[in-house]
């Protein structure tokens, strides 16, 4: 059997493509197209009309009047002849064109022998089909009919259009409702997020004013503190307010005290921090740093400060280790920064901490668990 | 600030799984003259509640680890006997008044100092008239 169309030739792909954007191949039958294969069939008083979208390999009927199938193979069609001609293609009688020599349609029991096809045009110019009529007889259309086949492409184009354009409304619709979700999602968490960080600024203010014994003390130490929780916001700013990595908060954190000859070393393994760890961490290095600074290694000319920290099997243990400062006194009264590092840090480590005030330099160290609780929070449910 | 032991045989149980806020939630009932205990999550709290007759007021944050939220605990609570006075707190969800237990108070985080104390003087006032009949 001959092939009476070329393989695919220049600019077919591109053909293809304009095509399948209007995602109606084996689209369900529509009464819009059923009509305008109707008012084909009527007009040019063929028994067969066919709205056809004509792709690489196949073709397949958006609306057909007297076929009775959706989809035929293209080697054997009309349309794809037509694809090739500019506007209007008539074949007032197949049997007696050479390009339709052996095609079955023409020679087998269907017998076809008219066909008129005009284009359906993108607005960019792609042909991606035809509205045609055939006959099992041979015919002529009148210059009217043949106006008409073309207006019906033209509506027939234009219908795809209009679903093509309500398909992309849709779909933007759907995509600005679900970025809307997700901003509205986002803004309820950062609200979250700040209440939880308000709260934190609340009781630091709450516990040093209440500790202070002057109101000059307590407007410094407040300061402060809340300098270092900001410190250790900025790091966390960067990953979406969800983790920190140890040594980004450690050096955040030591580098306001950190003395030019580098008497603060800090040692340890990179490990992910909660926020709540790196905001409680950023806070125990601050209050250590800043007794170190006025009492303790830190407040000579030669002390040292080693800061360190290991991970190994589930067991977090953190290390701040003075040497070399002024004999240690140990307070007579415990304030609210060993009150916040002994417990309140610890506990977000899920562990203990403890303060040795030894004579030789202050040392402290946190052991924890910090996988030990679960990290995901109960939701209140309806009572 | 002053602390008076007019009520200290009434105790608070305050059940807040952050340690800060915990701190600091025990600070405000001792300034308002009650004993604390405290828990982290629901579970422990049944423990205390068990354990310490004396509490007559719970404190409770709503989200919490464990198997349990404050809310739920809270509504668990109000067949005990002696009644308990019910403080509920969050930073993430508002509460109705419909949604509280009785005898129920809702503050939302951060909470104003000054709401807590007023609310724990309320309850201390009424359970002083149950300790004079």
């Amino acid at each position: 059997m001959s092939v009476p169309i070329d393989p695919p030739c220049d600019g077919e792909a591109e053909r293809s493509a304009a095509l399948h954007a209007y995602r109606l191949l084996d689209a369900p039958r529509e009464q819009d197209f059923d009509d305008i294969a109707h008012m084909a069939s009527r007009v040019c008083e063929t028994p067969m009309a066919v709205v056809n979208l004509v792709d690489t390999r196949r073709q397949f009927f958006l609306a057909e009047v007297g076929l009775g199938v959706r989809e035929t193979p293209l080697d054997t069609s009309f349309c794809g002849h037509a694809i090739l001609e500019e506007d209007v293609l008539v074949v007032p009688d197949a049997r007696r064109d050479p390009r339709f020599d052996g095609n079955p349609l023409v020679h087998g029991t269907a017998g076809l022998q008219f066909y008129a096809g005009a284009v359906l045009k993108t607005p960019d110019g792609q042909s991606v089909g035809t509205m045609c009529v055939l006959d099992t007889k041979p015919r002529q259309l009148t210059a009217l009919q043949i106006d008409m086949l073309r207006f019906l492409a033209r509506q027939a184009m234009t219908q795809m259009e209009l679903r093509r354009s309500l398909a992309v409304r849709d779909r933007l619709l759907v995509e600005a409702r679900a970025a809307e979700t997700r901003r509205r999602d986002l803004a309820h968490e950062m609200a979250h997020r700040m209440k939880n960080l308000l709260s934190m600024v609340q009781a630091v203010a709450t516990q040093t004013l209440r500790q202070s014994t002057s109101m000059e003390e307590g407007r410094l130490a407040i300061s402060q503190r809340l300098t270092a929780l900001a410190r250790a916001q900025d790091i966390l700013t960067l990953s979406d307010y969800e983790e920190a990595t140890i040594c980004e908060v450690v050096a955040a954190t030591i580098a306001p005290h950190q003395t030019a000859d580098r008497r603060i070393r800090s040692c340890g393994p990179d490990m992910l921090l909660t926020s709540q760890q790196a905001l409680g961490l950023s806070l125990a290095i601050h209050e250590l740093a800043t007794n170190a600074a006025k009492y303790g290694a830190l407040s000579n000319g030669s002390g040292t400060v080693d800061v360190g920290w290991t991970n190994e099997h589930g067991t977090f243990v953190f290390d701040w280790i003075e040497r070399g400062g002024p004999a240690v006194v140990a307070p007579q009264r415990r304030g609210f920064g060993s009150k916040l590092i002994e417990r309140i840090v610890a506990s977000y480590f899920n562990g203990e901490g403890r303060i040795d005030f030894a004579p030789g330099g202050i040392a402290f160290r946190l052991v924890g668990k910090p996988d030990a609780r679960p990290v995901g929070r109960v939701k209140a449910g309806d009572p | 600030m002053g602390q008076s032991s007019r009520h200290s045989h009434f105790a608070v149980l305050i059940v807040e799984d952050d340690a800060l806020g915990r701190a600091e939630a025990v600070d405000l009932c001792e300034e308002a003259g009650f004993t604390t205990h405290e828990a982290r999550d629901a579970d422990e709290a049944l423990l205390q509640l068990e354990r310490h007759p004396e509490i007559r007021v719970l404190f409770t944050d709503i989200e919490m680890p464990g198997t349990m939220d404050g809310l739920t605990l809270a509504h668990g609570m109000q067949g005990r006997r002696p009644p308990l006075s019910i403080i509920v707190t969050s930073g993430r969800i508002m509460v109705a008044e419909k949604d509280l237990p009785r005898n129920g108070l809702f503050v939302a985080k951060p909470y104003p100092p000054d709401a807590i104390l007023r609310a724990l003087h309320d309850i201390a006032a009424g359970l002083g008239d149950e300790a004079g009949r």
